[in-house]
């Protein structure tokens, strides 16, 4: 558990150290100094009685206690705060035991590191350090919290797999080979044709156009497809659509031509 | 062994994307309006060396259920005859292999009573329709947004336009 005393020094049980949270100096504790610091601070500003302080600093420990011994750490104590920065940390109250002083502000955390990571660089520091307080800081550092990548993550992932099926039901457009013919019109090949070919179909393509009746524009797209024929003299079953444009640019209406048999002309 | 609560928050929630994400393609598959395409088409096709022109509008449907069917619109032009064309395919069982590609059986072909085709010439455009006996495999390409080809295992028979 890590006291932050005055806002400023860290202390922290499990290592006795003295932490000075703006320069990073730290000063490690003796054991016996360490316990005092800590009975003293688990009562926050109560009055902590001599007898206890003993018990609980040397008998407890297996230690002779005295009260020189005590009045001896009380005075390191009080050396290593003001030399970090606090002054007057502990009153000695007649009659009843040692404080710690009122003005000086007095918070807990479980840990200085781990509430860091927990609960992000700009934290503050936790409640008072009363027995509820610290199990209710507890209760709340030791609930899983995820940071904003983990959590970003988390939502990409239910994006993705509610999103993917709507993708899948979306079907992709065939690829196909077109160009731009004399006119403007679009002329779309349904599947791979080689340039000599290309040369070839054009001349009989214009000619259906001619048969037709069809105008190449702008707004007009011809989509074209024959059978392998077995012979030079005809394209075989061969299928021309003349698509009429919106204005998405996307075919709105088509008259299609089906030819059983399309002689070369 | 120390188990990672980080890892079985993510597999979780996994999880219930998954199912979340099933929910929602299965509502919308369900919920799926019947495909309708719609197009016109000339055929010109041969009947004993003569050409025959039918000259129909296409309705192309598929429900939800893989049921469908196909009418045909239009008119017969032979020699120097002319007759009107009313029928409409009936599919049955369609089986989707991918997405675009199907088979469907023919479970019959309806006449109207305006139809006065007669039926030799009928069956040259079915035998251009339907290459096999009952069943056709049937391609549909999608060409843009609301553009599809419709092929068989033969050729491709026309573009039709998405109604929806």
């Amino acid at each position: 558990m890590n006291y932050v005393i005055d806002g400023m020094i860290s202390f922290n049980t499990t290592r006795y150290e003295l932490l000075h949270i703006e320069t990073n100096e730290v000063v490690e504790l003796v054991s016996t100094t360490g316990r005092l610091l800590d009975t003293l601070l688990s009562f926050g500003h109560g009055i902590a009685s001599r007898d206890y302080l003993l018990e609980m600093v040397w008998d407890k420990h297996g230690l002779r206690s005295s009260n020189n011994n005590l009045n001896q750490y009380l005075s390191i104590l009080r050396k290593l705060l003001q030399d970090l920065g606090c002054d007057d940390f502990l009153i000695t109250v007649p009659k009843l035991g040692i404080k710690i002083n009122d003005e000086i502000p007095i918070y807990c955390t479980l840990s200085y590191e781990l509430t860091e990571k927990k609960m992000g660089r700009d934290h503050q520091f936790g409640a008072l350090c009363t027995a509820k307080s610290l199990a209710t800081l507890y209760s709340k550092l030791m609930k899983p919290r995820y940071g904003r990548n983990f959590i970003l993550m988390s939502i990409f992932i239910i994006i993705i797999t509610v999103i993917s099926p709507l993708m899948i039901n979306s079907q992709g457009y065939t690829p196909t080979l077109s160009y731009k013919m004399e006119g403007g019109c679009e002329l779309v090949f349904l599947r791979d044709v080689s340039n000599k070919e290309t040369k070839n179909i054009n001349i009989q393509i214009k000619k259906i156009f001619k048969e037709h009746n069809f105008k190449c524009k702008e707004d007009r797209r011809i989509y074209f497809d024959y059978s392998t024929s077995n012979n030079t003299r005809d394209l075989g079953r061969l299928l021309i659509s003349f698509c009429y444009l919106g204005n998405k640019g996307s075919p709105t209406l088509c008259d299609n031509v089906y030819y059983y048999n399309w002689i070369i002309k | 062994m120390k188990v990672n609560s980080k890892a079985i928050y993510l597999l979780v929630t996994l999880i219930f994307s998954i199912i979340i994400s099933t929910m929602v393609y299965l509502f919308f598959m369900k919920n799926k309006e019947p495909f309708v395409c719609n197009g016109f088409v000339g055929y010109e096709l041969n009947y004993n060396d003569k050409i025959v022109t039918f000259n129909i509008n296409q309705n192309f449907l598929i429900k939800n259920n893989g049921d469908g069917g196909l009418i045909l619109l239009g008119e017969v032009i032979y020699g120097n005859r002319e007759y009107s064309l009313n029928r409409r395919l009936e599919f049955l069982n369609r089986k989707k292999y991918q997405e675009d590609f199907f088979t469907v059986n023919v479970s019959g072909v309806h006449k109207s009573l305006s139809d006065t085709t007669p039926e030799e010439l009928f069956r040259v455009l079915l035998g251009e329709i339907i290459p096999g006996d009952t069943v056709i495999s049937l391609k549909l390409k999608r060409l843009d947004d609301k553009t599809y080809l419709v092929k068989n295992s033969m050729s491709n028979l026309f573009v039709c336009i998405e109604s929806r």
